[in-house]
């Protein structure tokens, strides 16, 4: 409201706040304007900030998609040979996005904007694609329980319905 | 791998033919008795005809009266055993007895349906006549509406030992000395031939790296 | 091809190194005790300083003993069987001399000292009689031609005597009626007659002697002609003395030895045993049955265990004190051999019927007092809080009390108290077992696994006599544990399997295997049992009983009408008769109420007429399989086909084209169904099988290529499980499993074949094999795998396949202690899944114990527990001062 108004003077004050603007809390002292010391190309500023915004909230929310050719690449150094160094890496590609998604809410507090439902899922789904490309580095690896050799120590033995016994004739 | 088990059983059956003594004297016919009720004795279930000569597998079909199924159905409802004697009988008239069973639920459940297995030893003289059936299935003894018993009669030898194997040994060896040789003289490619695969991402990841280093100087 | 032999000779070499044993191991897990068998011959060397004695055994073996001591000082051992008995043994000065053979006479000269060679010769002989020396000639009495004919050799060069001699043949009448001692033949004729005759000259002289009797046997060792008539029960001692018959009744039963003590007087020695502890000994001279007084004793010792002492060769003296002094060695009918001073004592004590093992069992050691309480305690759940309280109150002051008894030593074992010995306490990774041995001579043992001392032994003459082995001839024992050490409330129990000494029907002898007590151990059954099978389930009173199947097949329980402690499943039993290849099975039920209904026969195979049945091959009941199956390169799995009925059945029958073939028969025991057979053409003995979870080896020797192979088979279900929970062989599948079977070379003659057994199965199993050689080879069974690869390995660790099997000497277990004669293998878990205990018998019984895949649940036994335990203390002290450190640092921090 003020913002709108003192657009036609250099400083003005307003003593006739109505009731609702109480809410913000720091009141400026008479006097002062927050806009009083930018001049008039700075007006653009505002645009220009929340199209920042959204271009950081884009670059958080594109960030894990932009990792996967890097991961990809890690992927392919690793090999397939399970060793401290392979293991370590798909450790890192695994546990990294699904902290990620476990700590989903603090980053979606820092994504603000028009885009934010966008970007927020855009960041959802590109740590998901991470978490996929680990499974299957996993499961390339062998590391995934998906083969039936996997369960074999799980099977018991069947139980006998019959017992049998003897041998030679005992003369 | 049903089949591949099935194909294996008619393998092993069938691999002994070659090996069939014709001096032996043959089975002529299986004369089968089965006791339907416990400890009561056998009575006739049917005789069978063979020639070993010319086939190697028999199906025969006997019809059983009612009498005697009620009886089997009675057998089965008790899950008794179902006793089967088979006396082999060869050309020369020598009498061979053997004796087999199965649950009587079994022989109804599938209808009639048996296989009769005559294991023959290297000589072709059977030793042992196992009665096997169709089907596992041991409950649905109450809808029997056949009256026929189809018998099949299998015959099956022993296999041959394995013996060391030792010629496909040397012959593997003298291939692997002669690959050796042979790789030899392939062998003189350069390194950077050789272990390109291994060079190269290096160096894109080399490139990466410096083209990215500048950037972040600035 | 290089890096692929380097490959597998590293595979192998890794393999292996683990089964080597570090030199200071040796004897610290395992024991051997050398044995000679049972004396037939004996002679006492009363020359040499060093005081010994010379034995030749029915094992064929020579050897020398000490006389002190007894141990062995060396030890050769002749061929095996009828080639190499031992005739005669003749000792000279510097030589020990053998005769023996029996178409080809070898005659050969052992140095006394060492027992190396000096000379050997041999000729071809047939139908002989009879073999003794004199003066220094070997005579042969052999019988050609309605004559009995003597050749004369030279003992030590072999050199053909003079001219052959003969009598007529009439002269000998069969060896029943007929003795030979010191050249001289004595026969009963027709007319009730007892002719005596010198074979050494060619005169026909004979003295004789109106006697009747039943039985005539000559004193061994005579140096003049002696011999014993029995007639009725009364033994009568008839000798030649200057060319005259004399006749002397023996008054007691007993075994009698001749000694020449002077020049015209002679001793006469006589030992008996009244009960089996006691040894009763007397001397007289000959000539005028004066006795001496010297040489009669009795002694008796709790300890000892005879029956039916006999001397085998003495020694007498005089003393200082001018009394008669004797040394005798003594060998018994249970096969025990004891040196005997006259007077004085037993001086040691060899039982060598350990040689004859028929029947091996490792026996579970019953646990502390202390521990039992503790299992009391838990076991009794229906007591009250209270009286829990007190006796949890109790247990623990006890063990309190033992271990300060321990800690200051005033107590040696906390089990005193029961009476057992005290250190027969089960340990805490169950390596401690009894061995209770059953051998042909009647005698049982029980020895201590660690140490091989022997705890008890029991004579079984008097209770019983064995069953024979008809596949071998050799008697067979069939011996069941009934209930082992677990209950604690009652104590073990081992059932032996016994003819009746004077009818056909069996004989049950029971007893505790721990200390070999049998109280009214001996049941008298009113048949004959033909086989007996242990129940899956076990009676109100722990025990496991037996169905015994009599001759007319009608099944019975032991013990009789004592309830069971759950049904048992139904009960299939198969017989087989060797001889006339005849298997049946029958089918058994067995009520809760511990009473058996009668046994119906439900499958009958008849093998055809020639054919015999050699052995089966049934997995072990302890057996364990831990996976169900086997992981394929592509991570797939191949199940295996594990039947807990099926039995491998071998045949064997003479054959016009292949000499013999031998056949291997998959049966399964329920429902009678042959799985599979294959054919071994050309295989003749030894023959050996084993049978394990789902695969088989049997090793044969191939006429064909004359060399030892070793068949694999294993058997597979398929890429497919089987989705039911139960295994039932009544009605199961017509399909039969997959076989697996390849043939591998084993460079060398096995005598015995067994693979380990663990607890759980976990542990790979390797393969126990003693070769004639008298090594016991430790071979993994992945070499005997059938799958080993030709080209492209299947699955991973697959050795490439190689048609010879590698004997490295590193998985020799026995690493110089040669075993000869191995009889059996006898393998037993420990309570350690990684450790299989092992007991080999034969000539020479081993113990050891070995870890297939590695000791992998124990500390090695180098493990620094100091070291340990000092860093763990030092990085405690050191965390909890720099904690304190810290905190203090953290507080000057904070007032800055």
């Amino acid at each position: 409201m003020t913002s709108a108004k003192s657009k036609n003077f250099k400083w003005s004050l307003d003593f006739t706040r109505s009731k609702h603007e109480k809410s913000t809390d720091n009141v400026s002292p008479p006097g002062y304007s927050q806009l009083a010391g930018q001049n008039g190309t700075e007006l653009s500023k505002d645009s220009e900030s929340s199209r920042l915004i959204i271009k950081k909230s884009w670059d958080l929310a594109l960030g894990p998609l932009k990792q996967v050719p890097m991961n990809l690449f890690i992927m392919y150094m690793a090999g397939n040979s399970i060793s401290i160094f392979p293991i370590m890496m798909v450790g890192m590609l695994i546990v990294r996005p699904v902290k990620a998604l476990f700590t989903l809410q603090t980053t979606f507090k820092t994504i603000e904007g028009t885009q934010a439902w966008g970007q927020k899922f855009i960041f959802f789904i590109g740590n998901c694609v991470n978490i996929v490309l680990a499974l299957y580095k996993c499961q390339s690896m062998g590391l995934l329980p998906t083969h039936a050799s996997d369960w074999l120590a799980f099977i018991n033995q069947p139980t006998r319905m019959e017992y049998s016994g003897g041998g030679f004739i005992l003369s | 791998m049903m089949h591949y088990k099935l194909i294996f059983l008619f393998y092993s059956v069938l691999s002994g033919i070659h090996c069939s003594d014709s001096s032996y004297d043959s089975i002529s016919d299986i004369y089968l008795e089965h006791e339907l009720i416990p400890n009561a004795g056998f009575t006739k279930r049917s005789s069978i005809l063979v020639n070993l000569e010319s086939r190697n597998d028999v199906v025969s079909t006997t019809t059983i009266n009612d009498s005697d199924i009620q009886l089997l159905k009675q057998l089965a409802s008790k899950n008794e055993l179902y006793r089967l004697k088979i006396t082999v009988r060869t050309l020369s008239g020598k009498e061979i007895h053997f004796l087999t069973f199965t649950r009587a639920c079994l022989i109804v459940g599938s209808k009639l349906n048996d296989i009769l297995t005559i294991h023959l030893d290297h000589l072709d003289s059977p030793f042992a006549v196992n009665l096997a059936t169709t089907s596992n299935n041991c409950n649905s003894f109450n809808e029997l509406n056949t009256s026929f018993f189809t018998t099949t009669v299998f015959f099956r030898r022993p296999e041959s030992s394995p013996l060391p194997d030792t010629a496909t040994y040397i012959q593997k060896m003298e291939r692997e000395r002669d690959a050796r040789e042979k790789g030899k003289s392939s062998n003189n490619k350069s390194l950077l031939g050789k272990y390109w695969m291994y060079i190269l991402p290096l160096v894109i990841f080399m490139m990466i790296a410096g083209a990215s280093n500048p950037e972040a100087r600035q | 091809m290089v890096s692929k032999i380097i490959l597998t000779v590293l595979l192998c070499s890794v393999l292996f190194t683990v089964n080597g044993l570090y030199e200071d191991q040796a004897g610290k897990f395992d024991w051997k005790q050398n044995y000679v068998g049972e004396v037939k011959f004996s002679s006492i060397d009363v020359d040499v300083t060093t005081k010994r004695l010379y034995v030749a055994t029915e094992k064929n073996v020579v050897a020398s003993l000490a006389i002190e001591t007894g141990d062995i000082i060396w030890r050769q051992i002749l061929e095996k069987g009828p080639e190499g008995s031992i005739e005669l043994i003749h000792p000279t000065k510097s030589k020990i001399i053998t005769v023996s053979g029996v178409d080809v006479i070898k005659v050969r000269g052992w140095d006394v000292k060492d027992g190396y060679l000096h000379f050997e010769w041999s000729t071809e002989t047939s139908n002989v009689l009879y073999l003794f020396v004199f003066n220094g000639l070997l005579h042969n009495v052999y019988s050609s031609n309605n004559l009995i004919a003597i050749d004369t050799y030279h003992l030590e060069t072999g050199v053909k005597g003079k001219a052959t001699y003969t009598f007529p043949a009439h002269w000998f009448n069969g060896f029943d009626r007929c003795a030979l001692s010191s050249g001289s033949l004595a026969c009963f004729d027709v007319a009730g007659q007892l002719n005596i005759g010198s074979l050494i000259k060619s005169n026909t002289d004979r003295l004789s002697l109106d006697m009747i009797g039943d039985k005539i046997v000559a004193i061994p060792g005579s140096p003049i002609p002696a011999f014993i008539v029995t007639n009725t029960n009364v033994e009568k001692l008839v000798y030649v003395k200057e060319n005259k018959v004399q006749v002397r009744s023996l008054t007691t039963r007993s075994s009698s030895f001749i000694y020449t003590y002077m020049a015209d007087r002679h001793i006469l020695l006589q030992i008996s045993s009244p009960m089996q502890d006691t040894i009763v000994t007397e001397g007289s001279i000959l000539e005028d049955s004066t006795v001496i007084e010297s040489l009669s004793s009795k002694e008796s010792k709790s300890s000892l265990k005879i029956s039916n002492p006999r001397i085998s060769s003495a020694f007498c003296g005089r003393s200082k004190a001018n009394t008669v002094n004797c040394v005798t060695l003594v060998s018994t009918q249970d096969q025990s051999l004891m040196l005997l001073k006259m007077p004085g004592s037993i001086k040691w004590h060899r039982e060598e019927s350990l040689t004859n093992i028929i029947n091996v069992e490792l026996v579970d050691l019953p646990v502390s007092d202390i521990e039992a309480a503790i299992e009391k305690e838990f076991g009794n759940k229906e007591s009250g809080a209270f009286s829990m309280f007190v006796r949890r109150l109790f247990s623990q002051l006890q063990q309190l009390r033992t271990l300060f008894a321990t800690v200051l030593g005033i107590i040696e074992s906390p089990s005193e108290t029961t009476g057992t010995k005290s250190n027969l306490v089960r340990d805490q990774f169950g390596l401690h077992k009894i061995i209770v041995a059953v051998t042909s001579a009647g005698k049982l043992f029980g020895i201590d696994n660690l140490n091989g001392e022997i705890l008890w032994s029991v004579l079984l003459c008097g209770v019983g006599t064995f069953y024979e082995n008809k596949v071998n001839g050799l008697p067979s024992a069939p011996m069941h544990l009934q209930r082992n050490s677990k209950h604690l409330s009652y104590s073990p129990m081992c059932t032996l399997l016994l003819k009746s000494e004077d009818s056909e029907n069996t004989v049950m002898f029971t007893f505790n295997p721990i200390n070999g007590e049998s109280k009214n151990g001996v049941t008298q059954l009113p048949y004959r049992v033909v086989q007996a099978v242990p129940l899956p389930v076990l009676n109100i009173e722990s025990v496991r009983s037996l169905i015994l199947f009599d001759s007319t097949n009608s099944p019975h329980l032991y013990p009789a009408n004592t309830p069971l402690s759950s049904k048992p499943p139904p009960m299939y039993i198969y017989i087989a008769n060797p001889t006339n290849g005849l298997l049946q099975g029958f089918t058994v039920d067995v009520l809760i109420s511990g009473k058996v209904i009668s046994a119906k026969e439900v499958w009958k195979t008849q093998f055809n007429k020639p054919t015999q049945i050699i052995a089966i091959g049934s997995r072990d009941a302890m057996e364990h399989v831990h996976s169900q199956g086997r992981v394929l390169s592509d991570r797939s799995v191949l199940y295996k086909y594990i039947n807990p009925n099926m039995v491998a059945i071998l045949t064997l029958a003479p054959d016009t084209t292949h000499k013999s073939v031998l056949t291997l028969h998959l049966l399964d025991a329920v429902s009678g169904i042959i799985i599979y057979s294959v054919v071994h053409k050309r295989a003749s003995h030894p023959i050996h099988l084993i049978h394990s979870e789902n695969w088989l080896l049997c090793s044969y020797y191939n006429d064909k290529t004359r060399r030892t192979e070793i068949a694999s088979y294993e058997l597979y279900d398929g890429n497919q499980l089987s989705n039911s929970s139960d295994f039932s062989s009544v009605g199961g599948s017509l399909i039969p499993p997959i076989v697996e079977k390849q043939a591998y070379i084993l460079p060398g003659f096995l005598q015995a074949m067994k693979p380990t057994i663990t607890e759980k199965g976990i542990t790979s199993k390797h393969i126990l094999m003693a070769t004639t050689t008298g090594h016991l080879l430790e071979v993994p069974w992945a070499f005997l795998d059938p799958r080993r690869p030709l080209g492209e390995p299947k699955e991973e660790g697959a050795i490439p396949y190689i048609p010879e099997l590698p004997m490295p000497s590193e998985s020799m277990i026995n690493y110089n202690k040669s075993l000869m004669r191995v009889d059996g293998i006898y393998t037993t878990p420990s309570s350690l899944e990684s450790t299989c205990l092992v007991f080999v018998y034969g000539l020479d019984l081993f113990y050891t114990r070995v870890a297939p895949s590695k000791t992998f649940d124990v500390l090695k036994e180098d493990f620094d527990y100091l070291v340990i335990i000092i860093v763990t203390t030092i990085l405690l002290i050191s965390a909890y001062v720099t904690k304190n450190l810290a905190s203090q640092k953290a507080l000057k921090q904070a007032w800055k």
